[in-house]
């Protein structure tokens, strides 16, 4: 009984020290170097947008650095979380609707999408419809953090 | 000694009394009627019948920062920005 829970301990120290080891090297290669939140209107709906720009950190070129957005309460708790890529990989993200049906694989859009070079800056906009945002408790900030690049 | 806790129950108690007066100073724009609005510098009925078309739109408002969208009300956001409230 012993060994077994020793073992689970360790399986979940090992888990732990993996993915704090993805995150560091995603930000190692990358980074996010300017940013901006604001509310627009497109086509007469009302969007919040974060955009800026990312940049490839690495010596390699790299596919894509995709980017998690969590808008955050006065408790700083995330109230809505979504995530997008740079824009040269925008194609990698989930289209909805209108076309949803028609989407090319995972690998076949990757291949279509142009690499950034080593050191090379990108932008990225990532936009929620208010619709989506939840009214209560209303958001005060957003977070934004690279959770992987390829 | 008695007297100190009576000053400083005193004094917290003017301070919860006025944190409060001042937060329900701060118009919320979501609630607030077109004569509300009117209370604001500089607010014109064209601006105030502006911020009330918006929520009728668009569904309340979450953030302050949207009253930026609004054209008429957008020259004087910065004067009015700390005088009102979301909720």
């Amino acid at each position: 009984m012993k060994v077994r829970n020793t073992a689970c301990l360790l399986g979940l120290v090992l888990c732990l020290a993996v993915s704090a080891v993805g995150v560091a090297s995603a930000e190692e290669e990358a980074a996010i170097v300017e940013q901006h939140g604001q509310w627009e209107i497109s086509y007469g709906a009302v969007y919040y947008r974060v955009f800026g720009y990312v940049q490839n950190k690495s010596a390699k070129p790299v596919r894509y650095i995709k980017l998690q957005l969590d808008l955050v309460d006065g408790a700083g708790k995330s109230v809505y979380s979504t995530v997008g890529y740079n824009q040269k990989a925008e194609a990698l993200g989930v289209v909805e609707g209108e076309g949803a049906s028609n989407q090319s694989s995972p690998e076949e859009k990757l291949k279509k999408v142009e690499p950034l070079k080593a050191g090379e800056k990108d932008l990225f906009r990532i936009g929620i419809s208010k619709d989506d945002i939840p009214k209560n408790p209303k958001f005060k900030s957003y977070t934004l953090k690279i959770v992987e690049v390829k | 000694m008695k007297r100190w806790i009576w000053i400083v129950a005193t004094l917290f108690c003017v301070g919860s009394l006025s944190g409060g007066v001042f937060a329900a100073d701060k118009l919320n724009i979501n609630t607030a009627s077109e004569q509300d609005l009117m209370k604001l510098p500089e607010m014109t009925e064209a601006r105030a019948k502006g911020i009330i078309g918006y929520r009728k739109s668009n569904g309340e408002f979450i953030q302050v920062d949207e009253l930026e969208l609004i054209p008429q009300v957008k020259p004087i956001y910065g004067k009015i920005k700390d005088l009102v409230t979301v909720e």
